[in-house]
């Protein structure tokens, strides 16, 4: 079910103009799953006592997207996922999100 | 037009606690992490282009205030993600201010960290209530920061830590409390098998413990599955 939640979330997006929060949620949660892989390989079993249930929802939604690109785009193929989330985390302007989101994802994959 | 005044981090923290970071190594290296994790805030300035060449960093003066109050959060606990989740979500703040408050009730030190009381009571009281870290100062409540105290181990010393090194005066239970508030739920569920306390709140959080020890050992193989 939960996996079936981040599908419908992940196709919904990629309407032409996304929401503001729709944005949000992205860089936020690619900030959330490069956090977690980051502590998941520092440490075991830390994870779960520092992520919350809504983190989790939003680092498997940018994960949804990531892979998605990946195969979706010709310009993000031999790309993995760590990396897009991590410059999306890093590199998304939150003032750009009015903008379309679909650009700006395929933008995430080019330089 | 205003210029903005600039700090290194040696400079910065000199002016904050007036302590010279060259003769820390450990709190230097904290700092950089707990930069590098985006607990503190601080100005980074693009590479000027040269291979490898990174960008000049400072702090300015409005992120003296945060850089001075996650080094005192991070007094209290060893792990940058667990620094960052309470300086950066209030949510959260709001939990881990409650545990250790329960945690610390009533005392004055724990091993070679003392306490001011009555700033220890308005430092867990402002970092609960306050909407952010970035506006004004937390009231320090060390006699001296745990960073600089030599213990001497190696360890860097916070008061979570503090309370599993075995001289400390501390019962199993805050013990056990102590290491799971430090997220090491691998001695927590140890010290918990230990426990044969009666006391109705010492089974309910040794119960706890032990689920909370099964839930991360679940997560934990589901990441191993999805990162790998």
């Amino acid at each position: 079910m939960k996996q079936f939640l981040v599908l419908l979330i992940l196709f919904s997006s990629f309407s032409v103009y996304a929401k503001n929060s729709e944005t949000e949620n992205l860089v936020k949660g690619c900030n959330e799953l490069v956090g977690i892989y980051e502590n998941h390989k520092e440490k075991r079993l830390v994870s779960s006592l520092i992520v919350s249930s809504s983190d989790s929802l939003l680092a498997g939604y940018c994960m949804g997207v990531t892979k998605s690109l990946t195969t979706l785009y010709s310009s993000c193929r031999g790309r993995n996922w760590y990396q897009l989330a991590e410059r999306i985390a890093n590199e998304w302007e939150i003032e750009e999100k009015n903008a379309s989101f679909d650009r700006y994802l395929r933008r995430m994959c080019n330089g | 037009m205003d210029s903005i005044i600039s700090y290194s981090r040696s400079q910065a923290v000199e002016k904050l606690f007036e302590i010279k970071l060259t003769k820390h190594p450990k709190l230097k290296d904290k700092i950089a992490t707990l930069e590098d994790n985006k607990s503190i805030k601080l100005v980074i300035e693009k590479p000027t282009g040269a291979y490898g060449s990174r960008g000049k960093r400072y702090y300015s003066d409005s992120q003296l205030n945060r850089l001075y109050n996650v080094i005192l959060i991070s007094g209290f606990y060893s792990k940058p993600a667990i620094i960052k989740d309470v300086a950066n979500n209030s949510e959260r703040r709001h939990e881990h201010v409650d545990d250790l408050r329960k945690l610390l009730a009533g005392r004055d030190r724990v091993g070679d960290i003392l306490f001011n009381v009555e700033k220890l009571d308005n430092f867990l009281t402002s970092l609960k209530h306050w909407p952010s870290i970035d506006d004004a100062r937390l009231p320090n409540p060390f006699k001296n920061l745990p960073h600089v105290i030599d213990n001497g181990s190696k360890k860097f010393p916070c008061v979570l830590e503090a309370y599993s090194q075995l001289d400390i005066e501390s019962t199993k239970t805050e013990r056990m409390l102590a290491a799971y508030l430090d997220c090491n739920i691998e001695l927590a569920y140890q010290l918990s098998n230990d426990l044969n306390s009666q006391d109705d709140s010492a089974i309910k959080l040794k119960k706890w413990i032990e689920n909370e020890y099964h839930e991360a050992q679940r997560f934990d193989e589901l990441l191993e599955d999805i990162f790998n």
